[in-house]
């Protein structure tokens, strides 16, 4: 079943001066389950074609249908509860909110969803347990390491049991045993809840554990398959 | 919510020093504010008072067209009913009949202009505490005498034992003239009554001005002013209103009300002054909040907390810092308060001779009346929330995308 289907999709930064084409007509689609990564060089509009699906930016031109639904026409203050209820963001800088702890921090999504405290609880920490930072849980940000906040990040991701994740280089600051353990860890999940996952990277160990490969240049994509024929 | 208010408050200590400095700038503010808008309001009561108790009372009876015209002519006639019918009311702490005029005294080569006035020595004592104030002889007695202030006595060159000569028209143009004994000299802090005027009882009052059963006026002390209007509505329709009138307190002092009006006036430019400058440091508070976390609010925004949430949060931040600004400001403030109420300052030399030329008591008497202290709290809550617009509506504004990739 497709999740996620883009039509002619067209990104333009600054129209009426130097117009900058960051994605270029991408006509593409998502199966439920999957586990994507989107590659390519620097610039090549990897972060805008996910901010565009996860409707953080508007198009330019284009359609974006997401569970039939489309994104394109709603208003900011819609988005955003569309997000909410069926869309996880994982970020490269981790990003997560350094005043609360990392139960916290899962928890919220959850106490935005107005979910009882028990299933909140139970829910928060069987995806730290599952993330293997279950004993971190009181923690603050600033008391984990790189891996573990990104590790609690994709928790947070995860928490309210979106239809899809996107995460935009979510191993660029982490070293290489952080990276596999991190990838494990989502792919491990992405197989137990079914939630699709796409991710962007230029990190070629991240692209092999891929199960689909995206691969994009100036604003187009450029091949699209499996990783050994991408 | 409750989420909203445990991330504003751990939000607001994010940044102690900064928190500590804003709070105390707060907490200053307020000590300041609260002791000088005490001190003024309390030098109003104070002028208040010393015009109700000494002269014109909460309430007074008067004859028709006494107001407008103080002539005896407009007095008005002693009527019993209406004296058993307020000394009876339970509002009321005292009621004095009056009778004054404006005489002539003089001694030896001196004359002065002064105002005579006739009063029950021991209700005159209950009200205004003369007695007290007696420095030489004997207090004001039933007897054909007077008493005077110290300058009158001073001006005159007369002593204890001395006669004065009160020279005066009486009721209905009579010829008002009597030598009088002095009994007594007392000091009065109010300078006025130290130097222009004569006590005499009501009895000589009655024989010198020739007003038998009539009074000037029935001054009426409440015991709580705030019950002005329950009697006025007890006495008014009782009142023949062909030959009677009543004013309250604001009409007999409207030259201090509108003293006290354009004086209050200026003590509100100079605490807005203070506060604005306040005002001003927990805007740069709020915006520094709000601009530093940028990024974090994007990402908020991103995974799905709407805006309205994110201004709850800094509207919260900004109510916590007033809150806590305000209370601790007020609890500092109010021990000094409370001091100075109970021990005011008295000044004495050349500051005291300018609050007497004024008819003042030259004492600073700080008011305790709660309702100025809990506008300093909500001055500083409004404060707050209008210093938080501008970093509010740059949440509005916020691109998250272009702040997230750092391009903002």
């Amino acid at each position: 079943m497709e999740v996620i289907i883009t039509k002619d999709l067209e990104k333009i930064y600054n129209p009426d001066t130097v117009p900058v084409h960051a994605v270029n007509g991408i006509s593409t689609s998502f199966e439920a389950g999957e586990f994507t990564a989107i590659v390519g060089p620097s610039g090549c509009g990897k972060t805008t074609f996910l901010n565009l699906i996860g409707g953080l930016e508007a198009p330019t031109q284009g359609d974006i249908s997401i569970l039939g639904d489309s994104i394109s026409t709603k208003k900011k203050s819609e988005m955003t509860d569309f997000r909410l209820h069926n869309i996880g963001f994982v970020f490269q800088a981790y990003n997560l909110i350094p005043v609360m702890s990392a139960y916290e921090n899962v928890a919220f999504i959850m106490e935005l969803l107005n979910r009882p405290q028990a299933e909140i609880k139970d829910r928060v920490m069987e995806l730290l347990d599952a993330m293997g930072v279950g004993d971190k849980a009181h923690q603050r940000p600033h008391q984990l390491s790189g891996g573990q906040q990104q590790r609690v990040a994709v928790a947070r991701a995860l928490a309210s049991k979106p239809k899809f994740i996107l995460a935009d280089e979510p191993t660029a600051n982490l070293d290489s045993h952080a990276t596999e353990t991190l990838l494990d860890l989502m792919l491990k999940m992405n197989e137990k809840e079914g939630t699709t996952i796409i991710f962007s990277t230029h990190d070629i160990r991240v692209m092999n554990k891929a199960r689909r490969l995206v691969k994009m240049d100036d604003g187009k994509i450029v091949e699209n398959g499996k990783p050994d024929t991408a | 919510m409750s989420k909203i208010f445990l991330l504003a408050w751990r939000n607001l200590w994010r940044n102690r020093k900064r928190t500590f400095i804003t709070l105390a700038s707060i907490v200053f503010a307020v000590i300041i504010a609260t002791f000088m808008r005490g001190i003024q309001l309390g030098s109003y009561e104070k002028m208040l008072n010393d015009a109700i108790q000494n002269t014109s009372g909460h309430i007074a009876i008067m004859g028709k067209d006494y107001w407008e015209d103080k002539s005896l002519i407009n007095s008005m006639p002693v009527d019993s009913h209406m004296d058993s019918l307020i000394q009876s009311n339970p509002l009321v702490e005292v009621s004095i009949p009056k009778i004054t005029s404006g005489c002539l005294v003089s001694f030896g080569n001196a004359t002065r202009g002064v105002l005579v006035m006739g009063v029950d020595p021991e209700l005159e004592d209950f009200q205004s505490g003369l007695k007290n104030k007696m420095i030489a002889g004997q207090y004001l007695s039933s007897q054909n005498s007077v008493i005077i202030g110290e300058d009158l006595a001073r001006y005159l060159k007369a002593d204890v034992g001395d006669s004065v000569v009160l020279l005066g028209q009486g009721y209905q143009g009579m010829t008002a003239a009597g030598l009088y004994p002095i009994t007594g000299i007392f000091s009065h802090p109010l300078g006025q009554l130290n130097k222009r005027v004569v006590y005499i009882s009501l009895g000589t009052a009655e024989d010198l001005f020739f007003m038998y059963d009539r009074r000037s006026q029935q001054s009426i002390v409440l015991k709580d002013y705030t019950d002005e209007d329950k009697l006025m509505s007890i006495i008014t329709p009782e009142l023949d209103t062909s030959l009677y009138e009543v004013q309250d307190w604001r009409v007999m002092n409207k030259e201090i009300l509108q003293n006290i009006e354009s004086d209050n006036f200026f003590g509100i430019i100079m605490i807005g002054i203070l506060y604005m400058v306040i005002g001003f440091g927990v805007f740069g508070t709020i915006l520094m909040m709000v601009m530093e976390r940028r990024k974090e609010f994007s990402v908020m925004i991103a995974i799905g907390m709407k805006r309205r949430k994110l201004l709850t949060v800094v509207i919260v931040e900004a109510v916590y810092m007033a809150i806590i600004g305000s209370i601790v400001g007020l609890m500092l403030a109010f021990p000094l308060v409370l001091f100075y109420y109970f021990n005011p300052i008295t000044f004495t030399g050349e500051q005291a001779e300018l609050y007497y030329e004024f008819n003042m008591e030259p004492i600073l008497q700080v008011s305790l009346q709660p309702d100025y202290m809990v506008a300093q709290f909500l001055i500083v809550l409004v404060l707050s929330l209008i210093a938080s617009i501008l970093p509010l509506n740059s949440i509005l504004k916020l691109d998250i995308v272009k702040v997230i990739r750092g391009r903002q």
